[in-house]
């Protein structure tokens, strides 16, 4: 009971924040569409002029999927707790984490959980417009299963890499440009500019062994239907392991982070 | 010659930030990298589309190169004139300082432009320059000097445009206080410019060049160096940018009517 009065008392704060700033709200509505639109435009102009009906593993309709898809497993993996770990830490008031009764890792952990669920709210407008845009698809419920599943792991995956990551904020007097380059290099290697098909093959094998892939590209082919249930069963045992090894490699980091904290401001 | 009493505070202001930014070479260098990283994107996804045999219609791989350079350039460069615009007025506003700024024998935007000269934006910069660069000695094809001007003509256009955007983002500051996404929505629009516009079709084409002339940042300013401009379109991409201009300053005289140091 304890528990669940914990959870919704973070829904409520979740709430509370997401009400102060809408008109952002609104605006990210308005540019995730648009995104997904240059995305649209820019490869039904490729098509057009290709020879190939089916391009390294995809139709029209399915790279069209693929960057639609995209956006709602973006939307909903987003995650910024390496900022807010940087700005605390630098202004000084990160010490309220310390003197909270709950673990920072746990807190941080659930109010990005409530985040993933009110970002949902980006989707209306992308959700319209894929109406239009998106030639027909078939899907089976099994895939669609299969893709929350994978998705719920994107989230833990992303969350916690990032989590490990905000913690060089405790070394390093900024942090922005670590957080830009790790983003880069994010976004290509999980495959959110270009899917990891269109690689040169040594690139697609160096991606293997990086996460990246795990928290956008492998949810999206998990819908598509590209892996056969045994295959899926296996990419989500590796979700796992990069879940729990992030996990763990926090929880390490973080004991000996927060001891270098020096209340700056407080 | 003296230079104008503007541009000297601001080469003043650079030098400043020069000196600043050395005292920590590395954040700095960071901070090059990681904007090199994010715009080295574009260029990868167009190289992987043609590494992987496919085109943008009528636009082969070196032109696509020099439009991208193009867009990351004009991007960079109006990030070191009006980009500051957009970035302190939000937060001057919103903490009050935007007051010394009223009483200071300088316009309030000039001293926001020359308040910092974004030198760690200046990847954008750099890359572009490289792009161009690169694509021209690769196309290798003779330069005609009529076409070059009109290239760099459109390219001061395409700047002067994204600067009005930041204005506007600016002004609208002092109505929403506070809220970085204003600053985002002007500035993530601004990719519909980063490829051809003839990917939009009819419709988007004639959008991003007389509605809001996204154009300008790469495509119009390319097509010009190719010598593949409508002529009929040189008179209305001038006047479309005025008008830009013009009402991101209306916009910004009025919005600074309104402003009422919140938390000053």
């Amino acid at each position: 009971m304890g528990l669940v009065r914990t959870l919704l008392g973070f829904a409520k704060i979740q709430f509370s924040e997401e009400n102060v700033y809408r008109l952002d709200s609104f605006i990210w509505m308005l540019l995730v569409p648009a995104f997904f639109l240059v995305e649209y435009f820019l490869w039904r102009a490729i098509f057009s002029v290709s020879t190939q009906e089916i391009i390294r593993g995809f139709t029209f309709s399915g790279i069209v999927i693929y960057f639609f898809l995209s956006h709602i497993v973006q939307a909903v993996t987003s995650c910024r707790v390496d900022s807010e770990i940087s700005r605390s830490v630098k202004n000084g008031k990160f010490i309220k984490h310390l003197v909270r009764p709950i673990n920072f890792l746990t807190y941080s952990f659930i109010r990005n959980c409530w985040r993933a669920v009110f970002r949902v709210k980006f989707l209306p407008i992308l959700l319209i417009i894929g109406y239009f845009t998106i030639p027909s698809f078939e899907y089976t419920s099994l895939n669609l299963l299969f893709f929350i599943i994978t998705v719920i792991f994107a989230i833990t995956i992303r969350f916690s890499f990032t989590f490990l990551f905000g913690l060089i904020s405790f070394w390093t007097k900024e942090y922005w440009g670590i957080k830009s380059i790790r983003q880069g290099i994010h976004m290509f290697f999980a495959g959110s500019v270009i899917p990891l098909t269109f690689f040169p093959s040594s690139l697609q094998t160096i991606s293997k062994y990086m996460p990246f892939q795990y928290m956008l590209y492998v949810p999206i082919q998990t819908f598509l239907g590209t892996y056969s249930t045994v295959e899926v069963m296996n990419l989500i045992l590796v979700q796992v392991i990069w879940t729990a090894a992030f996990f763990g490699m926090s929880l390490l980091v973080w004991k000996k982070a927060h001891t270098r904290f020096m209340g700056v401001g407080v | 010659m003296k230079l104008p009493k503007t541009l000297r505070v601001y080469l003043i202001s650079g030098k400043m930030d020069i000196a600043a930014w050395m005292e920590y070479r590395v954040n700095f260098l960071l901070y090059l990298i990681a904007g090199a990283v994010m715009r080295l994107l574009t260029p990868i996804v167009v190289y992987l589309i043609y590494y992987n045999g496919l085109t943008f219609p009528g636009w082969d791989f070196y032109q696509v190169f020099f439009l991208v350079g193009t867009f990351t350039f004009v991007r960079g460069f109006s990030s070191f004139i009006t980009s500051s615009v957009a970035w302190w007025s939000n937060e001057m506003i919103h903490n009050g300082t935007f007051d010394k700024l009223l009483i200071r024998p300088m316009s309030p935007m000039k001293q926001l432009i020359i308040r910092e000269t974004e030198l760690d934006e200046s990847s954008g910069l750099i890359l572009g320059i490289i792009l161009v660069i690169f694509s021209l000695y690769k196309m290798d094809v003779p330069i005609d000097a009529y076409n070059f001007a009109l290239y760099v003509w459109f390219m001061i256009l395409g700047i002067v445009f994204i600067s009005s955007f930041d204005i506007l983002s600016g002004a609208l500051n002092f109505i929403f206080v506070k809220t970085d996404s204003i600053k985002d929505l002007f500035w993530e629009s601004s990719m519909f410019g980063k490829y051809p516009l003839t990917i939009y079709g009819v419709i988007g084409h004639a959008i991003f060049t007389f509605a809001i002339p996204f154009g300008l940042l790469a495509f119009y300013p390319a097509e010009a160096f190719f010598g593949r401009m409508e002529s009929t379109l040189f008179v209305q991409l001038n006047l479309i940018t005025l008008a830009f201009l013009s009402v991101s300053l209306v916009m910004w005289k009025y919005a600074m009517t309104r402003y009422t140091s919140v938390g000053g």
